[in-house]
């Protein structure tokens, strides 16, 4: 104990110490100064050295809140059918706001259609298992990207289109496919 | 040169200032991630929105862990998710702070990898913080050791992390045609499904929506100067604060919002700081009188330990 004590003060005394804690540092540094700049030249040619670290904590976000522009309203629109094709269930995903005692659940929904929107077959892989197994006699899936217009705000002062309305939403089939095997048809 | 960068990061008191920011982040994120916990099967469970290792199919996982990989059942969720509360709570207690810490992020790191689809800010922002924390000093009687040359360099690199998160966000926004257009606030708040309220109102006052949208742009990309330098710090932390509580109310972001309010207090001074501590304590103490009853004895032998277990 006193040894390895006596080791670490004679490390710190030597400037060795700091001197091995400024390299963790400016690595650090470079990790979470270029990975929110994919387009730096440097970032790139750092990745092969950077890439392990970021990915092992995660500390890959880019800090773009709202932003290059703030997100349109998306959703996700879903249809169950049965055997005889006949519409079982049918909803939107995420769920009404308003059922949420805390907000934080809603939220995090959000999140998850915007991770999807980026691709068709993250909509199918996340919302398919869940929804066939949402009701008993489930044999078909339907899904729709929906997306809404935002109303500009001269439209809106103008009242000639309203927040929420639905004149301006492009909905988009996504798949159709089978519960029981996951085929698509 | 040398001796600027070792006083810098290695010889900074931020000892007060973390043990502030230790206790409101902590019980922020037992909070938030115990209302997560509502949703744990839906969002993590075997039966949920990502069957256990489909995370392959959108991120490259070479370099990616999951305990909760080793944990695929629905009981192991719960226990792990217990841990992981468990560990935040002892954190934000500064029972073993640096230990648990540690622990959080592990498991944290571990959800974020078994579903990212569903993380956002406040998740992004606890995987940097329990990363420092799980260095960081708290106890006065480090400085000067190694440990404490740790918790300074833990101490500067949670006051940079900020820097960059506004300076990034804000640098981000100037690539949007609307916040150059000074209609990124409006763009914000039209929209419907993130909007606490109907904001229709708002179209007949453009000047007041354009002002908002640039002062957020540059009040972001400049927050690191801002803050850096003294006389301008205390507003600008002061105006963050207001503009935080302003998108937590109406975009519905509470957590976020507090979250960002409590990363400020890195920037307190320490006497501030010790004032805020001595607040919370004494309150502390009355609550635990309240619940433990006015006995002399009780009061004395739980408020101190309560005492110890805050600092």
């Amino acid at each position: 104990m006193d040894r390895s004590k006596r080791w670490i003060t004679s490390a710190l005394s030597a400037g060795w110490l700091k001197f091995g804690l400024s390299l963790l540092i400016l690595y650090h540094l470079c990790a979470v100064v270029f990975v929110p700049n994919g387009e730096f030249l440097l970032g790139k040619w750092s990745e092969s050295v950077l890439l392990p670290y970021i990915e092992f904590f995660e500390f890959s976000n880019r800090w773009s809140f709202f932003a290059p522009n703030p997100g349109q309203p998306m959703f996700i629109d879903w249809e169950i059918a049965g055997k005889d094709g006949a519409t079982l269930e049918s909803g939107r995903w995420p769920d009404s706001h308003e059922a949420f005692f805390f907000r934080e659940r809603y939220n995090r929904r959000v999140e998850t259609v915007e991770f999807m929107m980026s691709d068709d077959t993250r909509i199918e892989k996340l919302m398919l298992p869940m929804l066939c197994r949402r009701s008993a006699g489930a044999n078909s899936v339907r899904l729709w990207r929906v997306l809404y217009d935002l109303p500009s705000r001269e439209e809106v002062a103008k009242g000639t289109r309203k927040i929420g309305d639905e004149t301006n939403i492009t909905k988009k089939l996504v798949s159709r496919s089978f519960c029981e095997p996951e085929k698509k048809i | 040169m040398i001796s600027r960068w070792n006083r810098f990061w290695f010889e900074t008191n931020g000892i007060s200032q973390m043990r502030l920011f230790r206790g409101l982040i902590g019980f922020l994120f037992l909070v938030c991630y115990c209302v997560r916990s509502i949703d744990i099967q839906l969002f993590f469970g075997p039966q949920g929105l990502l069957p256990p290792g489909a995370m392959a199919d959108f991120l490259p996982m070479s370099h990616r862990f999951s305990v909760l990989d080793f944990f695929p059942s629905a009981l192991g969720l719960y226990v792990v998710n217990g841990i992981f509360l468990t560990s935040l709570l002892l954190l934000a207690l500064g029972v073993f702070p640096r230990l648990f810490a540690a622990l959080a992020l592990i498991l944290h790191v571990s959800f974020i990898h078994r579903n990212i689809a569903l993380t956002y800010g406040v998740d992004m922002i606890a995987t940097l913080y329990l990363f420092y924390l799980s260095f960081a000093s708290t106890d006065e009687k480090e400085l000067g050791t190694p440990r404490g040359m740790l918790g300074s360099v833990a101490y500067r690199l949670c006051q940079i992390q900020i820097c960059l998160i506004y300076a990034y966000s804000g640098l981000h926004k100037l690539q949007g045609v609307f916040w150059w257009k000074g209609d990124g606030v409006w763009n914000a708040v039209a929209n419907f499904e993130i909007a606490r309220f109907d904001f229709s109102w708002a179209a007949h006052f453009p000047a007041v929506l354009m002002a908002m949208s640039f002062t957020s742009l540059l009040w972001e990309i400049y927050f690191p100067a801002l803050v850096a330098i003294k006389s301008t710090r205390y507003p600008a932390l002061v105006f963050g604060a207001l503009f935080h509580v302003g998108i937590g109310v109406a975009i519905g972001l509470p957590f976020f919002a507090a979250l960002m309010i409590i990363l400020y207090s890195l920037f307190l001074d320490a006497a501030h700081t010790e004032f805020l501590l001595n607040t919370s304590k004494s309150m502390m103490r009355q609550v635990l009188r309240s619940i433990v009853g006015n006995s002399p004895k009780n009061t004395q032998v739980r408020g101190g330990a309560a005492e110890e277990f805050i600092v």
